[in-house]
């Protein structure tokens, strides 16, 4: 595990270093937090070197360190413990974790193009759709940029530039609900939103259930045959998932596995981002 | 998804749209003020709001701050809601009143901070649902403790605001769209917007009149204060010590119930007396050690040739077996689960009698009509499915559920408190209030009622010293992680009223003796420190080791 620390961090963009990562790098492996965010680390570093440039919109708070490794998932409350009343149990307040929710973990820009990196969620698109799903992929990349967050008491205000055509605007109450605390969104109406594809991050999946997973990101992001979606895995799969990649997380060797991460980052960047840009 | 789990997100949607609807009126009622020229401006009450003290981490449903315009005062509102979901009978439900300590002891705790803060507050509460369903001193209590408690047959007697508000808003995915909905029921002429209007004028009037703060609650939180000041030089070590881990007790007897042995001669002891306590245990482990020969007896004594009505009532009443064979007859005439097994809607058959009471020959020919219908309704008409059904693996399964349940739930199984009791026995024996010679502990919220009957508390005692002098009262508890901070919550309400009494206006300490909580829990368990803090300020001293108990004990 140090040794996926060791090679992540040699990655990251220099911003990444006062980052809490909490425990993420100590746990067992097949946790895969610590996989998903050596992926990103690999496919930020291959977007730095194909003349994209980075930004952290996180890197304006205070709370940046703690917050960059929390989802991209609104809080939704799933089961309040009947009979009792509520406790305040989590160390980052409900509304820096709303916030945390909106923000992408990064943004991308090159030629005019813009894309944002949000991980295990995407809350614009459950809005935005009006769909309501339980699956979280690792990485999503969603074209354009948040252009503005604001808390205002109890409520928090984001617009989020979709593209020239569609700005996405919305206003979410600070509440711990079962219920998506959507009190406004413009547009109003429920829209279908691309999103530019999904990155799912095997540490030890079987092929079965990597395949299942990649069927119901199909469903919900509307993707067809092989486009949208990218497996990366930490161990060999037989089976069509679509694109995928592997990643020998076994190896002692700190150099082959820096190499093997960024061969997968520029994997995810030929088949998602910039398709057929060598 | 489990029973347990499907019943509690029931329960969550409940609650979670009914605070909505509060939320809802209180907006509305906002409006209305600042509309008449009474408050300053209309605001929109925030939910869920954090409450963090050195002795609180609490959630409050309700909050906001309003300027009144008359006095130019600014005051801010905290409020929370609670749900009773009833039954037909209307009669009491026992395990709500873990909830409504805890509801008080938030109160309280926010009441002694905002006190000190010399803000100008009130504290609110909304009941929803039948106030029969929870003992008749709730009421009083909430009373008592807040500044205005309203009940929702207040503003529309017998009104079923669960059921329609469930009609109202099925399939909202978002606040969003509960909003429009409440908003077309505000509108529209139906029994919800006669209900929602009449709740608006309700908000509306106290929040225009607004009361003087209560005494009686400012007192309460007094007590907290006076306490928290006594103890406050001692809490850093009260702290570090409970930085070591727990005894596990209760982990450990678990264990010795599984192994059928144990090393511990306390442990022994306690064994015996939890198998005393609990029949269901043994007769438990016995069943499911060779379920085959278990089913085979059971098969014996209900044969084919009974009729079902027979059959159910030998199995409901069956000797030495009967705490297995409720648990099944309760759950097996469906393939669903039960929700709610014990609501069978007869009085006196409670989810504290179900399994262990042998019922009047009245009532247990009611119980067997009831089941004889439920089994009937299922397709089941003979004695020899019947018998199918009990020895099946499911029947199995059920029993191990609720072996499972039996040994890990606190309230049906006391093994701390029996531990440390066999460990001190030969220094400090542990007595009863009766034995001891001194008043019974009834909490002092039995004086906010004069009609009200309140318990005293069963699970205290009073430790002898030397001469058999009362020197401490003492409580052992297992505290499990999670519930750790609901816990010590629930416990603070019992020591706050069990130390205190109310006579005429003031409050006045009953015994003038420590109050030992004694904390089992894991041996890694590192509790949080405000939860410690919020027992110590309701009067407890926290012990986590049978060591450090006896050194304490020693200096009394």
């Amino acid at each position: 595990m140090m040794l996926l620390k060791q090679a992540a961090l040699q990655l990251f963009p220099p911003e990444f270093a006062s980052v809490d990562w909490r425990d993420i790098w100590e746990r067992p492996l097949q946790d895969g937090t610590a996989f998903q965010w050596s992926i990103v680390a690999a496919l930020t570093r291959r977007l730095m070197d194909t003349g994209w440039k980075y930004k952290i919109p996180l890197i304006d708070f205070e709370q940046q360190p703690v917050l960059m490794t929390l989802r991209n998932e609104i809080p939704i409350a799933h089961l309040a413990q009947a009979g009792h009343s509520a406790t305040s149990d989590q160390s980052v307040a409900l509304d820096d974790r709303f916030m945390a929710s909106l923000i992408p973990k990064l943004t991308f820009t090159k030629d005019g193009k813009v894309l944002s990196l949000f991980i295990e969620g995407c809350p614009y698109h459950i809005i935005a759709t009006g769909q309501r799903y339980e699956i979280r992929p690792d990485i999503l990349l969603l074209p354009g940029q948040l252009t503005t967050i604001n808390k205002q008491g109890q409520m928090v205000e984001y617009q989020y530039a979709y593209s020239n055509e569609l700005q996405l605007e919305g206003v979410l109450r600070v509440s711990s609900s079962r219920l998506l605390p959507l009190v406004q969104k413009t547009p109003p109406q429920d829209i279908a939103l691309s999103v530019l594809g999904v990155v799912e991050c095997s540490v030890n999946k079987s092929a079965r259930v990597a395949s299942k997973q990649i069927d119901g990101y199909r469903a919900v992001f509307q993707f067809t045959g092989d486009e949208g979606t990218f497996l990366i895995t930490g161990n060999e799969i037989t089976a069509d998932c679509g694109s995928m990649t592997h990643v020998d997380l076994t190896t002692t060797n700190l150099s082959g596995l820096v190499s093997s991460l960024l061969e997968a980052g520029e994997q995810i960047r030929l088949h998602l981002v910039e398709p057929g840009v060598v | 998804m489990n029973v347990k789990e499907k019943v509690q997100q029931h329960a969550a949607l409940r609650n979670d749209y009914i605070e909505m609807l509060v939320d809802f009126a209180l907006r509305k009622a906002l409006e209305k003020l600042a509309e008449k020229g009474v408050i300053s401006k209309a605001v929109w009450p925030e939910r869920h709001k954090e409450f963090k003290a050195v002795d609180a981490s609490d959630v409050f449903d309700h909050y906001f701050r309003i300027k009144f315009i008359k006095t130019a005062h600014e005051v801010e509102f905290w409020g929370q809601t609670t749900c009773y979901k009833g039954n037909e009978l209307g009669v009491a439900e026992a395990n709500k009143t873990y909830e409504i300590r805890e509801t008080l002891i938030e109160a309280l705790t926010l009441r002694r901070h905002l006190l000190a803060s010399k803000k100008e507050f009130r504290i609110l509460h909304f009941t929803f649902g039948p106030s029969e369903y929870t003992y008749s001193w709730f009421e009083a209590a909430k009373t008592a403790s807040f500044d205005w408690s309203m009940y929702s047959a207040d503003i529309v007697d017998k009104y079923d605001i669960f059921s329609n508000l469930f009609t109202l808003l099925a399939g909202t995915g978002s606040e969003l769209d509960v909003q429009k909905r409440l908003q077309i029921a505000f509108s529209s002429p139906s029994g919800l917007r006669d209900f929602l209007v009449g709740f608006v004028v309700k908000i509306e009037e106290w929040l225009g009149s607004l009361p003087e703060k209560n005494a009686l609650a400012d007192k309460q939180a007094k007590i907290l204060n006076t306490e928290y000041s006594s103890a406050e030089s001692k809490l850093a070590s009260i702290i570090k010590s409970s930085k070591v881990g727990g005894e596990n007790i209760k982990g450990r007897v678990i264990q010795a119930i599984t192994a059928g042995k144990s090393s511990d001669p306390h442990i022994i002891a306690t064994l015996k007396r939890v198998y005393d306590g609990n029949g269901f245990i043994s007769t438990a482990l016995k069943a499911l050690n060779d379920w085959s020969a278990w089913g085979n007896q059971i098969s014996r004594k209900v044969t084919n040739e009974l009729d079902l009505r027979a059959a159910i009532d030998l199995l409901w009443n069956i000797s030495d077996d009967f705490c297995i064979t409720r648990r099944l007859l309760v759950r097996l005439f469906s393939s669903q689960s039960v929700h709610y097994p014990a609501d069978l809607n007869i009085r006196t058959v409670t989810e504290h009698t179900l399994y262990t009471v042998m019922y009047t020959p009245e009532i247990n020919d009611q119980v067997i009509d009831y089941f004889l219908a439920k089994y009937h309704a299922a397709g089941i008409r003979d004695a020899k499915t019947l018998k199918g059904l009990l020895t099946s693996s499911r029947a199995k399964q059920i029993v191990v559920d609720a072996l499972q349940h039996d040994t890990s739930n606190g309230t049906t199984l006391k093994p701390s408190f029996y531990y440390v009791e066999e460990a001190l026995k030969d220094k400090f024996p542990l007595v009863s209030f009766e034995a001891a010679g001194l008043p019974l502990p009834v909490g002092y919220h039995s004086k906010f009622s004069s009609i009200a009957t309140v318990q005293s508390y069963g699970n205290l005692k009073v430790v002898l010293g030397r001469h058999g002098r009362p020197i401490a009262v003492i409580k052992a508890k297992y505290f499990r992680k999670p519930e750790f901070p609901r816990r010590a919550k629930e416990e603070a309400y019992v020591g706050l009223t069990a130390k205190y009494d109310l006579k005429g206006s003031k409050f006045t300490s009953r015994y003038n003796l420590p109050f030992i909580m004694f904390v089992d829990m894991d041996v890694t368990l590192t509790p949080p420190e405000f939860a410690l803090v919020r027992l110590v300020a309701a009067g407890w001293l926290p012990v986590f080791k049978i060591s450090d108990l006896r050194d304490y004990l020693q200096t009394l």
